[in-house]
């Protein structure tokens, strides 16, 4: 519960942190979708982290409970608050029929099932248009709808904080199950199932609980969604979200409650923000996946958890090995970037100088490569050496 | 008191062409203290997980405390009171000692699957008796320590520890004490003695003087089929056993 406390502190801080940076409707929309996508996460991670069940097909629970609520939304009788629970309850139904045989077993065939029942469920929904609205999908119209404390929710803000409400709700949810003799036995599964069988529990039993309360998570989050983009189109069922969620969780980190929220809120930023400053950003995007799965595979609240532990063990000393590390990352990643960008210019339109971060530079001359060369040359070097001496130094072998 | 607890009739498992149990015969009876002794290849650990439900017989009947549990799956045999540990420790690395033993004490507890959503730190009996079995098992210093980074012998202990820690009434140990020095073995024996009082255990062990010591009845596994099975004097003397042990380890022991 502590760590849950902690895990929605750190979330605030992280969105006060940002909010001066972005201002108006752009910083609410984006924080509202980091919301939606850290629920998303947290209810993947029941499975992943929790429980050792790779599902390639979780997006299917979050849009079905986006598919339920968006037939709701706008109708004057539903109060608006309570709306994502139509969607919790959505998905759970279909993680309760889906879950029957896709968590009979674990490992790779539930990995393999998921991904074909997310490409049946794909199906049937662009089949059956009169359900899900074809292309175009379906729409609503939140401030129509009622309301328990007698609020209209038309602007960004009033649904920001709807979603954070429920986020800290679920939050809180997920956190205690984990402490529950459910969630102890759910971390048992994904050790040892076998070892479960001899203590006396189904591992397909346990599996399948933690299927159907992700699910309704899933669902929960998928509401908002629908909520929030008061349009729903079956896109939001597919293989890329359910990619999406894993990603996000994957590089925040599936071992820590908190990893997926941290993973998600990077992860939605990188999409909103990066997008709009390169068009190459799906490649850093790539990268930064690459990077934690090769060099930090317990994520960034890995790295945060091992500084940490650094910190209260060594104090002050690890501040300059600290800042040794940060400075030749930020050296190789600038190098990494100035290069990835003079590359794409000139290919894109060499004759037009680059503009990058007020600087003009000239794609042609090769003063630009031979810079960004240099950086992430001395970069990678120094991050090397700089990281052999932190682990030298602080590292208890156990961390990272 | 006398009517066995674990009879097994006929039982017969291959593995491909492999025919490795041949039609053993098994009783432990009540409140004893078995060992199942017999070369190596004889099928003890297969024997092992047909009992227990790990793999399912061709053919054959297991009846434990009257009832047919041949077939069952293996959480089902374990609800009736039948506990194993394993011949290569099989544990949750990534929780603590402690949290190993909580989920071994579970369904003994009366913690079923209707009771999974109570918070594990509220649970006091489960609480106390896993504290208890560290306690025995000496790792209390271990506790809150991830599995994964204790020692061969503290996780060989552990693994017993899964196995006594839900008061089962007949509790099956693979080599139990496979790897450990010697006064950790005499440490293991007394506390398998200790609580296996009023249970029955069934024990697959090498070292004869641990068997002659610890067993009160002893069955001889040879290719798959029991060749003998009595006091240790009776099996000792069994000509049939002789000859399959070539004389050696049994004169060996005291």
């Amino acid at each position: 519960m502590k760590r849950a406390l902690m895990g929605i502190a750190a979330g605030a801080v992280l969105l006060a942190l940002m909010a001066p940076w972005l201002r108006g409707g752009f910083a609410l929309s984006l924080l509202s979708q980091m919301g939606i996508a850290m629920l998303f996460a947290l209810s993947f991670n029941m499975l992943f982290g929790q429980t050792g069940m790779l599902s390639f097909g979780h997006a299917v629970y979050f849009g079905l409970g986006g598919f339920a609520t968006i037939r709701l939304l706008g109708l004057a009788q539903v109060p608006l608050e309570l709306l994502p629970l139509a969607g919790g309850l959505c998905g759970l139904v279909f993680a309760l029929l889906f879950g029957v045989f896709s968590t009979r077993r674990g490992g790779v065939p539930f990995s393999m099932i998921s991904l074909g029942v997310a490409e049946m469920v794909i199906t049937a929904a662009n089949i059956m248009r009169s359900v899900f609205g074809g292309e175009e999908g379906l729409t609503g119209d939140r401030a129509a709808n009622g309301s328990l404390f007698g609020l209209r929710y038309e602007s960004q803000l009033s649904m920001l904080l709807l979603i954070a409400a429920w986020l800290a709700l679920c939050t809180l949810a997920m956190a205690w199950q984990t402490r529950t003799l459910l969630g102890r036995l759910a971390n048992a599964v994904r050790d040892n199932p076998e070892r479960v069988q001899f203590l006396g529990f189904s591992p397909y039993l346990l599996r399948y609980m933690q299927f159907v309360i992700a699910g309704g998570f899933a669902g929960i989050a998928g509401g908002l969604s629908a909520m929030n983009y008061e349009s729903t189109t079956t896109e939001i069922l597919s293989i890329g979200t359910s990619a999406n969620v894993l990603l996000a969780t994957y590089i925040g980190g599936a071992a820590f409650f908190a990893g997926p929220m941290l993973g998600a809120a990077v992860v939605t930023a990188m999409q909103l923000l990066l997008s709009k400053a390169t068009d190459v950003w799906q490649l850093y995007f790539g990268l930064l996946f690459v990077a934690v799965v090769s060099f930090a595979p317990r994520g960034l609240a890995g790295i945060l958890s091992a500084v940490g532990d650094a910190w209260r063990r060594h104090g002050v000393r690890t501040l300059a090995p600290a800042a040794a590390v940060l400075l030749s990352f930020a050296a190789a990643l600038v190098g990494l970037v100035l290069l990835v960008e003079v590359n794409w210019h000139f290919r894109a339109q060499p004759d037009k100088p680059l503009t990058w971060f007020r600087l003009v530079i000239d794609t042609r001359s090769p003063v630009p490569w031979m810079v960004a060369l240099l950086l992430l040359g001395c970069g990678v070097h120094a991050l090397r050496r700089g990281l052999a001496h932190w682990r030298q130094r602080f590292s208890t072998g156990a961390a990272r | 008191m006398n009517a066995p607890l674990l009879e097994v009739r006929g039982l017969v498992k291959s593995f491909g062409r492999a025919a490795i149990i041949r039609g053993a015969e098994l009783q432990v009876k009540d409140g004893e203290r078995h060992a199942l002794i017999g070369p190596n290849g004889a099928g003890k650990s297969t024997l092992f997980h047909l009992i227990s439900g790990r793999i399912a017989a061709d053919s054959g009947s297991i009846v434990f405390g009257g009832q047919e549990i041949s077939g069952l799956p293996a959480h089902q045999i374990a609800r009736r009171g039948l506990a194993r540990s394993f011949q290569i420790n099989n544990l949750f690395a990534n929780l603590s000692a402690f949290e190993n033993i909580r989920m071994a004490t579970l369904w003994s507890q009366g913690l079923h699957l209707g009771s999974l959503w109570r918070l594990a730190s509220r649970v006091r009996s489960i609480n106390e008796r896993a504290s208890q079995v560290l306690e025995q098992l000496h790792l209390s210093h271990a506790r809150d320590l991830l599995v994964g980074t204790l020692s061969y012998a503290e996780q060989r202990a552990l693994e017993i520890g899964m196995a006594i820690a839900g008061d089962a009434r007949l509790i099956l140990l693979d080599e139990p004490t496979a790897g450990m020095s010697r006064s950790e073995t005499e440490r293991m024996l007394e506390l398998i003695r200790t609580v296996t009082v009023g249970r029955s255990l069934l024990v697959i062990e090498h070292d004869m003087q641990i068997v002659f010591n610890l067993a009160e009845r002893i069955s001889v596994l040879v290719y798959g089929q029991v060749i003998a099975s009595g006091t240790p004097e009776a099996v000792r003397a069994d000509a049939r056993v002789q000859e399959a042990y070539l004389g050696t380890a049994l004169e060996a022991a005291p």
